[in-house]
């Protein structure tokens, strides 16, 4: 499994993209991101899920999961995003580093 | 007192909205409770520009009625009758987490707690505060004694600062992840950002996307180097003109030399920072560099590059401190009843021009000065008509003449 994890807008507006592949993990950590994914249902949601239009400054997110011969890719506000979403987000971003570190 | 203008070629019977003089006094009382949002703020703002003495007991009850100002609420007033309210911050801490507004750690009157990011974010919505009530009269972002209220330690290495607008009306402000960014309470530009998109959403509601996104971005990073400079007491020369100058790590490479990094330059729009891992600051600081884009909701914190070097460029030429005459200029124009959601960069160059003229002149030094600052960044504005320019003039001497 690989997960693309692509921020973009906020005040900033600086996009950043971080990619984590399973095969690359230990067996413990790429289990636990499984689990994560699971539980977040990553592989449920429809492909775009919009908040409604309220406030400034707010991020924007592109996540890819690639299984095999299967891709899905959700395009998301901040705002639509559940907490369990946003820290398999985080738990991404953290494994992108700490591989690339 | 006569409404005729002897320079203007025509009688002006109205002050910001056509109810004033019109109304009777039992009448105005019964429209304060309008369902009617327009018709509300119309009888508010008649009632601001009066001296009697029921004109102020109103508007003190105005003032204490966040439900005039929350009409999707549906929220009576919450404190009928009581004191004015100034002032009045909360700060919550998220404490890493995505839930708002957190656990609350600091209210109005106490003491710092010791928490740099809760103690920089209450000394900032003082700060911001204190620049509106002081320079413009405005008291808080709804000019209605609004309570400001924050959220910190949003998220996990939360790289950014929002305002949700809405119900909550509230700021929130991430740690940063301290590869790249630092917390983002430590720019206090950055807060007065955040705070303005606040006092945008009750006044003209600028549309957050294209043109008018690009706008509402602008004023807010007008105000937000305009809260710095006025807690810096710095002229226009003197200030530095970066929006979120430390911010960045030491890890990020400003764009340009003996500058420190930031996300934008009103000065030097596209030097902000340019960095091998971040990219370059993508502003543009004329309009033949326009950026057509569907990313960004459509380059709002992008295209804002240009408005921001037009007001850059007006501030210094005016001379003085940036918020005494175009620092005025903008937040009349922006407060005007005239603006809409959906103003462009030509339209609103054209308000703030009539703002100019209104005040100083039509031939004046000023109103020449703000006119090429336009022109410089591309956007070329044409006279205005007389009937604007009376509206905006008795505007224009209200904020001269503030308070009840």
């Amino acid at each position: 499994m690989r997960i693309i994890v692509k921020t973009s807008g906020g005040l900033a507006n600086i996009s950043r993209t971080s990619t984590v592949d399973t095969t690359t993990l230990a067996p413990e950590e790429a289990a636990d991101l499984e689990a994560q994914v699971a539980a977040a249902g990553l592989r449920d949601l429809p492909g775009l899920l919009r908040a409604p239009i309220s406030g400034a400054d707010r991020l924007t997110y592109e996540v890819t999961l690639e299984d095999q011969e299967r891709r899905h890719i959700v395009k998301a506000d901040e705002g639509a995003l559940s907490e369990r979403l946003l820290e398999l987000i985080h738990h991404v971003r953290t494994l992108a580093r700490t591989k690339q570190g | 007192m006569s409404n005729f203008d002897p320079n203007r070629d025509h009688y002006c019977t109205c002050n910001r909205n056509p109810i004033h003089c019109i109304v009777p006094p039992w009448i105005e009382e019964r429209l304060i409770y309008s369902r009617r949002e327009r018709v509300r703020t119309a009888i508010r703002e008649n009632l601001r520009s009066t001296q009697s003495f029921r004109a102020r007991r109103i508007v003190t009850t105005l003032r204490n009625s966040r439900f005039l100002h929350h009409p999707s609420s549906g929220r009576l007033p919450e404190a009928f009758g009581a004191a004015a309210v100034g002032l009045e911050r909360t700060i919550y801490n998220a404490a890493q987490g995505y839930r708002l507004p957190g656990s609350r750690v600091r209210r109005e009157g106490e003491g710092p707690t010791g928490d740099a990011a809760v103690d920089e974010a209450y000394d900032a919505l003082g700060a911001t505060y204190k620049l509106y009530l002081d320079r413009f009269n405005r008291n808080s972002l709804d000019d209605s004694g609004l309570p400001l209220d924050a959220t910190v330690h949003y998220g996990q290495d939360y790289n950014n600062a929002f305002w949700t607008g809405g119900s909550q009306d509230l700021m929130v402000f991430g740690d940063g992840d301290s590869e790249l960014f630092n917390r983002f309470t430590i720019a206090l530009d950055v807060i007065g950002h955040e705070l303005t998109h606040g006092v945008t959403e009750f006044e003209s509601g600028l549309d957050y996307s294209g043109q008018s996104g690009a706008l509402n971005e602008h004023l807010s990073d007008v105000f937000g180097s305009l809260v710095k400079q006025y807690q810096l007491n710095q002229s226009a020369a003197e200030a530095d003109w970066l929006i979120g100058a430390g911010l960045f790590t030491n890890a990020v490479q400003s764009g340009q030399p003996g500058v420190p990094a930031a996300l934008r330059s009103m000065k030097a729009p596209g030097t902000g920072y340019d960095d091998p891992e971040l990219g370059r600051d993508p502003q543009p600081a004329h309009m033949d560099d326009y950026v057509t884009t569907s990313d960004d909701n459509g380059g709002v914190h992008i295209n804002s590059g240009i408005p921001n070097h037009a007001f850059y460029l007006a501030a210094t030429r005016l001379g003085g401190s940036a918020w005494e005459k175009a620092g005025r200029i903008w937040y009349e124009t922006m407060t005007d009843p005239s603006m809409r959601r959906l103003e462009n960069f030509n339209s609103f160059a054209r308000k703030i021009v009539q703002t100019t003229t209104a005040a100083f002149g039509p031939g004046s030094q000023e109103t020449e000065i703000v006119r090429a600052s336009w022109q410089e960044v591309g956007i070329f504005v044409r006279a205005r008509s007389a009937r604007q320019r009376c509206v905006r003039s008795q505007s224009w001497r209200r904020l001269r003449s503030p308070g009840l």
